[in-house]
């Protein structure tokens, strides 16, 4: 076999170009493209004993939230048995640098024992429609407080989802505040009746260096559809669908009646205990 | 009749040479081919006058009468001498090459390593390994090779025998193997004999070269990327030698200006061995080998790896005439050290040390090859784990596995050999005796080696891990531990069937099929919000796939094109896929399943010139996409504040289905030209070139956590430079 030097160029030469032909253009390359299985994330809880209502409603979106942007959200609060609407309001919170997020608001008086449904929509492509239903539970009594035994009774609660002992302090430099720390840990439940067991020796070590002005006890029960979070493995919680109540979004929405009680124990003629006014 | 076959300045192992014996006084042959130890035997040789003629590509042929008497035993090794090289002249050989493979296993020359396009004077095994189909290398960064479907840790690296843990540098052109030092390879990519053990992807035996024993010679070259020294001579002239190597690397340094940014990476690595050569009947070698590699592989992101492996050993090879018998011993240690985090703050590291001592014996019982040999192998695994929740955290480990193997080749109707063996061990992993059975095979049905029908089958085990990012093949921290699971092996069925054929006029072509089935394999545990998990479960899994190879050697050219079609899919049952898919139970292609790739190399030599393209297409990775991000609010302790400071909650990505999207395919051009200069004292060679010839953006890693994207390297023109003493 004989090749010119010429023959050699020329094959050389092909051999670059059909390679270079090939492809040598960039690919699109967009992980999100065409995604959109959910619509919004809703979070926070309804409270008929609150004169506020704050629902956390951010749109399932493209990217980590590092600066404020429109979210092309509009949320309503439905009273089902009612019909009642309200167009709850918008507001953007900083909570760190380059944290936001929109929290969405109403003044609706709501009532225990009536379910609601918050429909967040994208007002220009109403297709795109997230609802949750909330049930809220009935009213139930006061707690009671026990100070000597630091004991809370809550009666006729079916579901307890949140006692925490709420801290007022007073700093050196005039300044004030509160701190709370979570004790559902503490509840137990028997005989249709919860009782919570503070044990508070964590948290006061904690306060050692603040000024305790007054405490306070906070109780929260919730309606039906609520998860047992004891039964519940973290990484399932942190699922989408985990413990979701967001028809096509992801989230969870709660209905609650809460009480916060002084830490205090109150009495009656007959030196019953009974909860404090 | 036995020997060693050898070159001459080198004392390297000749695999492949043929010896010749032809009985004078009438026209009958006997014959044999070299093994990978250079080592020979001829059983069944009548008394009488014989002309022998040992012949090896490249090298003179030796020619000798022997009179081989009754009852003799003979031992004739010889050290054949090198032909004088024309300027440029490319040697090849029938058992050289990429397109020639046998049962898995493809023998690689250090001529080979030097075809392949590569960033600094001299090519190197890691640059060619990514040339061959069923080879995936999942970037140019972070030394990671996923041979047919097997993960680097499931890879067995030898140097002399010697095992090493991580030899491949961070850039991935780079390895401990560099042309100048690496006599040949055994590369297996499946189905191997059992005389190794201890791995169940393949196996990666380099044969280091052998100082020079006459004369001393050196090298130095540099290049944008890398510099290297290398010098050898001998200890004592004619009976030892000794041979150093350090390299280092530039491209942190040189990447701003090169390349447009900084490039974080850093290795290097230093290598010294000492041979005696004890007469035609023995060698002895002591090797030392220190790595180190670190680097960032995306440069927003604090986090590092740093890696270094250290490995002392000894080797000797020794023919005994009484019985006929080839003794081979490593011993040594070798240890391999990994860190992951901040530079202040550490947060994962692994070390492992490994003592052995294996003792490998062959002799012949009429024509049947034995390859038998016992081993004791230590481990001490030290690793720690500091994650915020995960499954192993930290711990140490001593793994003893003491055992043997044995390997028969029996050859059948001179066309035929079938090679069934196995090895037992005891493993403290398991507390119990352990066997793998393996079979190989080759049918030469013309009775030459220009068409040859090659397979193997065989059950493979492996007790410790290397446990990575979940976030897949752009994740270069290892850990190594034992396998955390309930059964405490992996396990690896392989079966390969194949064909080579030469066609003539310099080409040659083979096909082969594979099929591995797998069990026990560790993989992370999915979830949402963790980045580095360690919580494992098992997986099956099953690859099936076939490589293409055509290669064409004909002075001045050498072409090859090789496509490999694989196909990997993983099985594993996770109690949140319930919850999360619907299904208990998920199959998904893992992060490096590269369903088709099309590599091509050719070289031409005009004149003083060498001319080299190496041109590589794979199909996209597999990657989970993210459905989207949000901030997940936690009910179980307390019930939330929206609209209070604590209220913000855990960044969270919703990932959809396990590796259901793939990314771009990848698409590579590099070239480069050579021109070498005679020099009073020496050579000098310069080489420029480029890689990624088209700029190709070619995704390397993307983090669906902060939506970064790395690419690899940019076009990246250099020019390099060597001058060697000769």
């Amino acid at each position: 076999m004989y090749l010119g030097k010429r023959h050699i160029w020329v094959l050389s030469g092909l051999a670059i170009l059909s390679l270079l032909i090939i492809d040598s253009c960039d690919p699109a390359f967009n992980p999100l493209a065409g995604s959109d299985k959910y619509d919004f994330s809703i979070y926070g809880y309804l409270d008929a004993t609150a004169d506020t209502q704050w629902v956390r409603v951010m749109p399932v979106r493209d990217s980590l939230f590092f600066s404020p942007r429109p979210i092309n959200a509009s949320v309503i609060l439905k009273d089902n048995q009612s019909g009642r609407r309200v167009t709850m309001h918008d507001s953007l919170f900083q909570y760190y640098q380059h944290r936001y997020a929109h929290n969405f608001w109403t003044t609706m008086k709501l009532l225990p024992d009536r379910s609601y449904t918050l429909i967040a929509k994208q007002p220009d492509n109403p297709a795109h429609s997230d609802t949750v239903k909330v049930s809220l539970p009935k009213d139930y009594p006061t707690p009671r407080f026990y100070k000597k035994q630091n004991l809370v009774i809550i009666d006729s609660v079916k579901n307890l989802v949140d006692v925490s002992v709420i801290y007022h302090y007073q700093g050196v430099q005039g300044n004030s505040g509160s701190i709370i720390y979570p004790h559902i840990e503490d509840s137990s439940r028997s005989s249709g009746r919860y009782s919570v067991n503070l044990k508070l020796d964590h948290d006061l070590y904690e306060l050692r260096d603040y000024q305790i002005t007054y405490k306070q006890i906070y109780v929260a029960a919730s309606g039906p559809g609520w998860p047992d979070f004891s039964m519940i493995d973290k990484r399932i919680e942190s699922l989408p669908n985990g413990i979701s109540n967001v028809k096509h979004g992801v989230g969870f929405v709660a209905g609650i009646i809460s009480k916060t009680i002084p830490y205090k124990t109150c009495r009656d003629a007959k030196e019953n205990v009974v909860p404090c006014p | 009749m036995q020997g060693i076959i050898t070159g001459k300045t080198t004392g390297r192992p000749l695999e492949g040479a043929n010896i010749l014996l032809k009985e004078i006084s009438q026209k009958k042959f006997k014959g044999a081919a070299t093994d990978h130890s250079g080592y020979y035997h001829i059983s069944g040789i009548k008394p009488g006058r014989y002309l022998l003629r040992i012949s090896y590509v490249g090298y003179m042929t030796y020619s000798d009468t022997l009179a081989i008497k009754a009852d003799q035993s003979k031992t004739m090794s010889v050290a054949l001498k090198q032909k004088e090289k024309k300027m440029n002249q490319l040697v090849v050989s029938a058992h050289e090459g990429a397109g020639k493979v046998e049962a898995g296993r493809q023998h690689i020359s250090s001529v080979d390593l030097g075809r392949v396009p590569s960033p600094s004077s001299e090519g190197d095994l890691a640059s060619y390994l990514q040339s061959l189909p069923g080879i995936v290398a999942t970037g140019d960064r972070g030394g990671q090779l996923y041979i047919r479907g097997g993960t680097p840790s499931q890879n067995l690296f030898l140097i002399d025998g010697n095992p090493v843990w991580q030899p491949f540098h961070i850039l991935g052109y780079f390895s401990a193997f560099p042309q100048d030092l690496v006599s040949n390879v055994n590369f297996y990519a499946g189905g191997f004999g059992p005389r190794y053990s201890g791995r169940i992807s393949s196996v990666i035996d380099v044969k280091m070269r052998d100082g020079n024993r006459n004369k001393t010679k050196g090298s130095a070259s540099v290049s944008p990327f890398v510099w290297h020294l290398m010098a050898e001579g001998p200890l004592k002239k004619g009976k030892s030698s000794w041979i150093g190597s350090v390299q280092h690397s530039l491209i942190e340094n040189t990447s701003p200006f090169l390349l447009g940014k900084k490039e974080p990476l850093r290795f290097g690595s230093q290598y010294l061995k000492v041979t005696t050569f004890g007469g035609s009947k023995s060698t002895c070698s002591v090797m030392g080998l220190h790595t180190y590699d670190r680097g960032q592989m995306d440069i927003q992101d604090n986090d590092r790896v740093r890696w270094s492996n250290t490995v002392v050993g000894g080797h000797c090879v020794a023919l005994s005439n009484n019985p006929d018998l080839l003794f081979n011993l490593n011993l040594g240690v070798s240890n391999v050290w990994n860190e992951a985090g901040s530079e202040q703050i550490p947060k994962r590291s692994s070390s492992t040390t490994l003592g052995y001592l294996d003792v490998n014996l062959t002799r012949f019982w009429n024509k049947i090859r034995f390859e038998y040999g016992l081993f004791v192998h230590i481990n001490y695994i030290k690793y720690d784990m500091n994650e915020l929740f995960g499954g192993p955290r930290s711990g140490n480990k001593n793994l003893m596995t003491p055992g043997g193997y044995l390997e028969t080749t029996i050859p059948l109707w001179e066309k035929l050999r079938i090679k069934p063996g196995v090895v037992l061990y005891y493993t403290d992993a398991e507390g119990k005796l352990v066997y793998e059975p393996r079979f190989r095979f080759n049918w030469q049905p013309w009775g030459t080696e220009d068409q040859e029908l090659s397979g193997a089958i065989g059950l493979y085990y492996q007790h410790l891990t290397g446990i990575t990012d979940k976030s897949g093949a752009g994740s270069i921290f290892r850990a190594w531990m034992p396998i955390p699971l309930k059964k405490s092996r992996m396990e690896a069925l392989h079966m390969l069937l194949g064909w080579h054929q030469s066609l003539g006029g310099g080409f040659q072509v083979s096909l082969e099929g594979y099929y591995k089935r797998l069990r026990n394999i560790p993989v992370p545990i999915w979830s949402t919000t963790t980045r580095f998990v360690t919580d494992l479960a098992p997986a099956k899994g099953k690859i099936y796939g076939a490589d293409f190879r055509l290669e064409f050697q004909h002075n001045p050219f050498y072409a090859f094109l090789g496509y490999g079609y694989s196909n990997t899919q993983y099985t594993t049952s996770q109690d949140l896929f319930k919850t999360w898919f619907g299904d208990a139970t998920e199959h998904y292609h893992p992060a490096f399943d590269r369903r088709h790739q099309i590599n091509a190399q050719f070289n031409m030599k005009l004149g003083t010139y060498t001319i080299g393209l190496g041109w590589e297409y794979g199909s996209g990775l597999p990657y989970t996409s993210p459905d989207g991000f949000d901030e997940v609010l936690n009910f179980s302790q307390r019930l939330p504040q929206v609209n209070k400071k604590s209220g913000f909650g855990t960044s969270r990505v919703l990932l959809g289905k396990l590796y259901q999207d793939r990314m771009p395919a990848f698409n590579r051009l590099d070239f480069s030209i050579k021109r070498s200069f005679h020099l009073r004292f020496g050579q000098l060679q310069i080489q420029a070139g480029a890689i990624n010839v088209y700029d190709r953006s070619n995704l390397f890693y993307y983090n669906i956590y902060t939506q970064r994207r790395l690419n690899q390297l940019p076009i990246a023109p250099y020019i390099s430079m060597k001058i060697k003493t000769i």
